[in-house]
Parts: C-alpha cells; structure tokens; sequence
C-alpha cells in the first residue's frame, strides 16, 4: 500500500435516529425506518473490531490489486471499507479508523479508489 | 388460499456457455421454443410473459417475443439481479394463483460473454464498491468469518464445487462437463482470500423457460401435474446493523415463508437447486434450510448427503459453479431442473425422490442489504 500517506486517525460520522434507536453508517437526513428527518450527528467509537475480511485479487480494470476489504464491527453498526495491514490481520483484532490521501503521483483510478476512510489494525486480540 | 394453484406445464432451455456472437434474440427464442414444445401448448395460448434479464437493456422481453407469431400480449419485463428469474416465476404464479391469466410463459435470459470477462458490473455510485467491494470479495468474507467462529478447510469449501462438477458432467445443459479435483479447486488463482477461481461460479450466456397454467388446466394435459406449493419473493431489509455475514437474512426469511406456504420442511424436501454463486454460499444454505445445524454445514457435504444419491440432492444440475450462472436465467434453469427431476427425466443424474423440490436464488451486490432479493419456490408432483 505504498502509494497512501496516512494523514491521521479520525472517527466516522454517523446518523443515529432517537426515535428508533438506530445509528446508520453513512449519515443520513432521514432516518428509514420511520422516516423523520430528526436525525442526531454522532461519532462513532475510535476502535472497532475487525468482523471479517479479504484480500481482493482481482479487481475492476484499472483498479490496483491485490488491496485489503474489511467489514469493522463499532458495536451497534458494521462498516464496510478497505483494510490497509491486511497481510497480518486476523478477525478480532482491534481496528481504528485512518483518514487517507494517495500520494501525488498516483494514478488516477487509485486515487479514486482510496480517497477518504480505510481500516487499520492496532492490536491483536487472544 | 389462492383461488387457484400454479402448475408447471413444461420447461425449456438453452445449454449453459459463452454463446458468442449469437443473438440475444436467438438464445431466448430457443429457450421458449424448446418450452412450449415440452408443454405441448400453442403460443397462442399464452396469455403473458414475464422476462428476467440484467443487463441487456431495453425490453429485452420484446426482443424474445417479436419472434413469435402473434405477440401482442402482455410482456413485463423483471430485473432482480441474480434473482430477475425466480422473480419472473413468482409474478407469474401469483397471476395464476390471482385467476389473472390461465398460461403464461416465465422467461430468463442473459447473455454476460458481451461483457468480456471478469467481475459483473454494480453500482460504482454505491458506497461500498466505490471503495472496492467486489461480488467474490463479499462471499469471501462470509468465508472467512464462517471459518473463525466454526473452522472449515479450505479442502472442506473445495467439495462443494468437486460435487457440483461431478453433477454436471452427467447435465447437457451444463457450462462445464470436467469433473475437477479438490486439488484442482484448492490449487486454481486466488480471487478473493480464501475463495479460489475454482470455488466461484462462471459467467455464462443461456436462457430458461417455464410455462406456467392453472392447476386446473394442467390436469387436463397430464395426469399428475408439477404444482408450485410455495412461490416467495423477498426483497431485504435495508440494514446498517449488526449483518450477520454466516445467515444472509433474506434467504432466513424466504426460506421460512416458503415452508410455510408449502406447508413442509426440511425433512420433506426430495433435492434442492440453491444459490451456490461461491463454494462457501452452498455450506451457509445448507443451515438455514435446515438441512444441517449451524457450523455443521460441512460435516453434511462430507457425509455424502447432499450428493446425486444421498438423503437430500443438492444442485444435481451441477448448480451455480458449474451449470453455470447467466444471471438473470438461472432462477428458472432451477425450475427446469427440478421439473426434470420430479417427472423423472434427469437421466444420469436423477434423484431417488421425486415428490417435492425446493429452488432458490439471491441477488446481491448493494450496500445495506445481506442480497436486494431472494425468491424460494417449492414444487410438488400431484
């Protein structure tokens, strides 16, 4: 994963109806199981844990392979993105959240690629 | 109660492969050809078509039926990813069922070699493959987390398409008709850790029929008639919670709305064509049909049970991985197959049982969703 320069640790926004009690990732205006636009602004936790994962090895054209996916468990929603250190990560490992940039010279369908939010594992858990 | 039960007349398809440069019209035309010479009935007895297709375009129902004579009915034309057949099926028994019609014809048809190979096309404004979310790379991490809560062998996974290939080396209609190894399967480029090549389905061209008619009218034709005992369409609850990756809930829920309807379990169930799309897909089915308790999936596929000549035959057609998977045909290449299998006309790969079969197809690939439709269907013979 050489091309991205890791730019800091950051927590995901999020939506959560208090109504329903329901946190939704990513934000919405509107929450869609009772459709009222009385949704708070929350943040969710700095560590999740890392639910399941894969190593893409093929990809979509012009897409660089192999990159890491991961589904993170923030305790009352599960959130899909790219896993960075996939080659030791293991399911339950403590995972936080990193804010990503590609560096300037990367081509252009990776920086559409991996601009915004990826997964990163700190610590192993067991 | 319906006022009136489905039945299926007669079933048609193509042989499942890449069908380059054929047309589109073509490939359908012979599965409706091949269809409605198997039900013995007229083209013009049929009262509508209901056509799942993907990613051909336009009316792609149209471009079918202007083939035929006389074609100024009803055609609606149904997109429901991988599920736009079954999809098709159910609307065309709930017409039956509702006395809306009294034949019609279920249609599916795709043709994926235009595409040129590789991943399907999704939505690139999804959230989820913007970021890179592959179809593979979903099933992969179902895998991957059925293996950290039960343990299952990378040889274990490999069985499912060892036995599916097995199956359709004895299946015409088949895609591929080489039986493989488990080296083989175990040993062919990873795609997405820990699925191989080998463990997901190919992208085929192909088309599948069924006539569908009152139970009524059915009788009259033949003297003990396939029924539809339960057509259940699912479409997903929009979830971002805790999505349990080892029970996709939209087969949870079919499933049972689907026994229900029919009245059965699954002890009562003679095979099953389920949704194998990845190798690990066929193992998660196997426990939410009830076939095996959670984790014990494998233990079932090991014991032999759901082979051609066990207790409860599993995609004898060869399934998703190895009849192949023209996705917007394959719910319905189901139907003929267990059509096939009940009036006892399989061949080589007949089943013993031949009172009751169970379909089911998923279509996935959006975020928030375990798959954005699921139909199940049961077929009973008398």
């Amino acid at each position: 994963m050489k091309p991205l320069i890791l730019h800091a640790r950051v927590q995901l926004e999020a939506s959560r109806c208090p109504r329903c009690d329901v946190t939704w990732h990513p934000r919405r205006e509107r929450c869609p199981t009772c459709i009222q636009e009385v949704m708070e602004e929350v943040l969710l936790p700095e560590r999740g844990e890392l639910y399941s994962f894969s190593v893409v090895r093929i990809g979509r054209p012009g897409v660089e392979v192999p990159y890491g996916v991961a589904v993170v468990d923030f305790g009352n929603v599960r959130v899909f993105g790219r896993l960075i250190n996939w080659e030791s990560a293991r399911i339950g490992d403590e995972t936080v959240v990193m804010q990503v940039g590609p560096r300037a010279n990367a081509p252009e369908s990776l920086q559409a690629g991996s601009v915004g939010y990826q997964f990163f594992v700190v610590e192993r858990k067991g | 109660m319906p006022s009136e039960r489905a039945a299926i007349l007669g079933v048609g398809m193509t042989k499942f492969a890449k069908h380059q440069g054929r047309a589109f019209s073509d490939l359908g035309g012979e599965a409706v050809r091949e269809c409605l010479k198997d039900a013995g009935i007229e083209w013009a007895e049929i009262q509508a078509v209901y056509c799942g297709n993907v990613l051909a375009g336009m009316l792609p129902g149209q471009r079918i039926v202007r083939e035929f004579a006389s074609s100024d009915i009803p055609v609606i034309n149904v997109e429901n990813a991988c599920a736009s057949a079954g999809t098709a099926l159910h609307l065309a028994t709930r017409a039956i069922e509702t006395g809306q019609y009294d034949a019609v014809l279920a249609l599916g048809v795709e043709q994926l070699s235009v595409l040129g190979g590789g991943l399907l096309p999704q939505d690139p404004e999804d959230i989820e493959v913007a970021q890179g979310a592959t179809l593979p790379a979903a099933y992969a991490m179902r895998a991957k987390r059925y293996i950290h809560e039960y343990g299952l062998r990378a040889e274990q996974m490999a069985l499912v398409s060892v036995k599916s290939h097995r199956n359709a080396a004895y299946n015409p209609y088949a895609h591929f008709n080489q039986p493989w190894t488990v080296a083989d399967v175990v040993g062919s480029r990873m795609v997405a850790d820990p699925l191989t090549l080998y463990m997901c389905c190919p992208n085929s061209d192909g088309a599948a029929a069924a006539v569908v008619t009152s139970e009524k009218l059915a009788k009259k034709r033949t003297q003990s008639p396939v029924t539809v005992a339960a057509s259940v369409l699912v479409s997903g609850h929009f979830n971002p919670g805790p999505r349990d990756l080892t029970r996709p809930e939209t087969t949870v829920v079919a499933s049972r709305k689907a026994y229900e309807e029919a009245g059965v379990g699954p002890e009562d169930l003679d095979m099953i064509e389920c949704h194998d799309a990845f190798a690990i897909a066929e193992i998660l089915y196997y426990e939410i049909f009830g076939l095996a308790p959670p984790g014990e999936g494998a233990a079932l596929l090991e014991s032999g049970a759901t082979e051609i000549g066990g207790r409860i035959p599993v995609n004898p057609s060869g399934g998703l991985l190895a009849r192949g998977h023209p996705i917007g045909a394959t719910g319905l290449a189901q139907v003929a197959e267990a059509y096939w299998q009940l009036t006892g006309r399989a061949g080589a790969r007949q089943v013993a049982g031949r009172n009751t079969a169970l379909t089911h197809v998923t279509g996935g690939g959006i975020s928030g969703y375990d798959n954005g439709a699921c139909t199940v269907h049961i077929l009973k013979r008398g």
